[in-house]
């Protein structure tokens, strides 16, 4: 009548196995988005909870908070990650080409920034950033040029944390592509070179095409990273920036929440980026079909 | 360099104008990259340096690089200025070490009946862990919090441990590797009478090193550095490491570089270390099981 003892037992061990996996992807990865969506439509803590509809998704549209934590945002991730693939691709063309020695050496090099903490790196900028007695300011002084206020300026704030954001993901993005650039088969490039196709040809025809998928992993990663990253960065030198300059959206959560006390807002904010990300997750899939 | 134009001459029969301008750029190309590994490596150099260099040598203008003598008395200052330093190192190692426990476990038996079993639900099942990536950690820590207060569970092992306990993306890491391993091994140990536990314990598991290192790796890195989620979830005596360093440097009324450089040496530690004993791990291939 029914299956075999054997079958049955297996089947036993494979839901009894996955389990414990389902109850903590359930309870601690949906359940919250849900509660999160509860509790942003309430508002008032404690024994003042109400709800209030929608009320807290129209304040928070109608803030320049917000609006400016987005564009701040958009600006440090879009520009991290451009600047960050383009580099990572230069050098793992470098260090992929025979004609340059000691590749390892330099690799090792490279890898140095994911070893350490986001904190740590954020630590040792900061020091060397730093107007009066920084080590960048002092080289340029030498160079003959005057003092730069990094990250006291809000102008150039965001872009100094850029630069640090960079030089903390741009080693292991360049050995994610490198990776991939060492598999591309060496006869695709001399058939092509018989074939009369040069340097720039062979690049656009052969080489990006087939790095494609792995660009497209490297964004994704690059994203992600920045987007923790961007957290650790403002929250430990800048606090949301000379006027609002620094104010990236991880930061904006953190604030409303345990600034402002804002728990419903802080869910409603990141229930609102968790859409945006759906948004654009769904738009890249459509656009690599 | 008249040797290298002969090689080229004699492979393509004429030395061809680009072979010439191939030349010259190396010169330039080894500048760029010396250059990019002074950038990457500068700064963690000169934080061993700093967390030696004494108050004076850190406030000191010019900045001083290489400091005149080393204070490792530094490191007996900062645990006198944080004494609970130990039992940060603790808390941090418990975080990370659990999680990495869990996921060695739960993930790779997860991604090994991914892998080799056939059931009702699969498919659903695979959808509902493959959607839990689209809610990435960082973003889910609020909601996450609330549910914790909720549940009285902030400022606890458990509250702090247990949601990230286990991944989607280690789940694939495992799934895709177990995937290559053959399923004639399984099948030749349940005719051989083993159950289905002792096959995953005894079988599977160790032919997986290579990914369980990669994972182990990943895994304790990542929750060691981890930074917003201890932030918001523990106070006191519960606080992991990295947030204590941050706000170590908050504390100070004018900032300690010295031994903020040192604190950040000792952050940096365990991490490392872990990463350079596991490297080796990752080369040895799952050759010898497959011997018949």
């Amino acid at each position: 009548m029914s299956a075999p003892l054997y079958l049955r037992k297996r089947l036993i061990f494979v839901y009894v196995s996955l389990m414990p996996m389902l109850m903590i992807i359930g309870l601690f990865v949906f359940y919250p988005i849900l509660g999160a969506f509860m509790l942003s439509l309430t508002s008032g803590m404690g024994t003042k909870q109400r709800f209030v509809g929608f009320a807290k998704y129209r304040s928070i549209f109608a803030s320049t908070e917000f609006w400016n934590s987005l564009g701040v945002t958009g600006l440090f991730i879009g520009g991290v990650v451009s600047i960050t693939i383009v580099l990572a691709l230069v050098l793992a063309a470098i260090l992929n080409s025979e004609k340059v020695k000691g590749k390892s050496f330099f690799r090792a090099c490279l890898y140095f920034p994911r070893m350490t903490s986001m904190v740590i790196i954020a630590l040792v900028w900061q020091y060397m950033l730093n107007e009066r007695f920084g080590i960048i300011n002092y080289l340029l002084n030498l160079l003959g040029l005057r003092k730069i206020s990094w990250l006291t300026s809000s102008s150039l704030a965001l872009s100094s944390l850029m630069i640090i954001q960079i030089w903390a993901i741009v080693g292991w993005t360049m050995m994610l592509i490198l990776a991939n650039l060492q598999g591309i088969p060496r006869s695709y490039y001399d058939a092509s070179e018989i074939d009369g196709a040069n340097a720039w040809q062979r690049l656009i025809y052969i080489t990006i095409p087939l790095l494609l998928p792995v660009i497209s992993l490297a964004v994704l990663l690059c994203t992600m990273n920045t987007f923790i990253g961007s957290f650790v960065l403002v929250q430990v030198i800048t606090h949301g920036g000379p006027r609002h300059s620094t104010d990236v959206f991880s930061y904006l959560i953190y604030r409303t929440a345990f600034e402002y006390f804002d728990l419903s807002g802080a869910n409603a904010l990141a229930l609102i980026a968790m859409g945006l990300l759906i948004i654009v997750g769904v738009f890249q899939v459509k656009t690599t079909r | 360099m008249r040797s290298v134009l002969h090689k080229l001459q004699r492979k393509s029969g004429k030395v061809s104008l680009s072979a010439i301008s191939k030349f010259t750029w190396i010169m330039p190309t080894y500048f760029v990259l010396i250059l990019f590994a002074i950038i990457i490596a500068f700064p963690l150099f000169f934080m061993v340096s700093l967390s030696l260099q004494s108050f004076q040598e850190v406030s000191h203008f010019p900045p001083i690089i290489i400091p005149s003598s080393f204070q490792f008395g530094n490191y007996v200052t900062l645990f006198e200025r944080i004494p609970l330093f130990p039992r940060y190192l603790l808390n941090s190692f418990i975080f990370a070490g659990s999680i990495v426990v869990g996921h060695l476990f739960l993930s790779s038996l997860t991604g090994y009946i991914f892998a080799k079993f056939n059931f009702p639900f699969k498919r659903a099942i695979i959808t509902f862990v493959l959607i839990s990536l689209l809610f990435p950690g960082n973003l889910r820590v609020i909601p996450l919090y609330s549910f914790m207060v909720k549940l009285g569970l902030v400022n606890t092992y458990a509250g702090l441990i247990i949601p990230f306990i286990v991944g989607p993306f280690t789940i694939f890491i495992m799934y895709r590797f177990i995937s290559s391993i053959p399923t004639e091994i399984m099948e030749v140990a349940r005719i051989d009478g083993a159950s289905e536990p002792r096959i995953f314990l005894s079988i599977i598991l160790p032919l997986a090193k290579p990914a369980l290192v990669v994972v182990t790796i990943f895994q304790f890195t990542f929750r060691w550095n981890m930074y917003l989620w201890p932030l918001v979830m523990t106070r006191g005596k519960l606080r992991t490491l990295p947030v204590v360093v941050a706000q170590f440097k908050g504390t100070e009324s004018f900032f300690r570089w010295n031994l903020i450089g040192t604190a950040c040496i000792l952050l940096l530690i365990p991490s490392f270390l872990i990463f350079i004993f596991l490297q080796r791990y990752i080369t040895r291939g799952t050759a010898g099981a497959l011997k018949f």
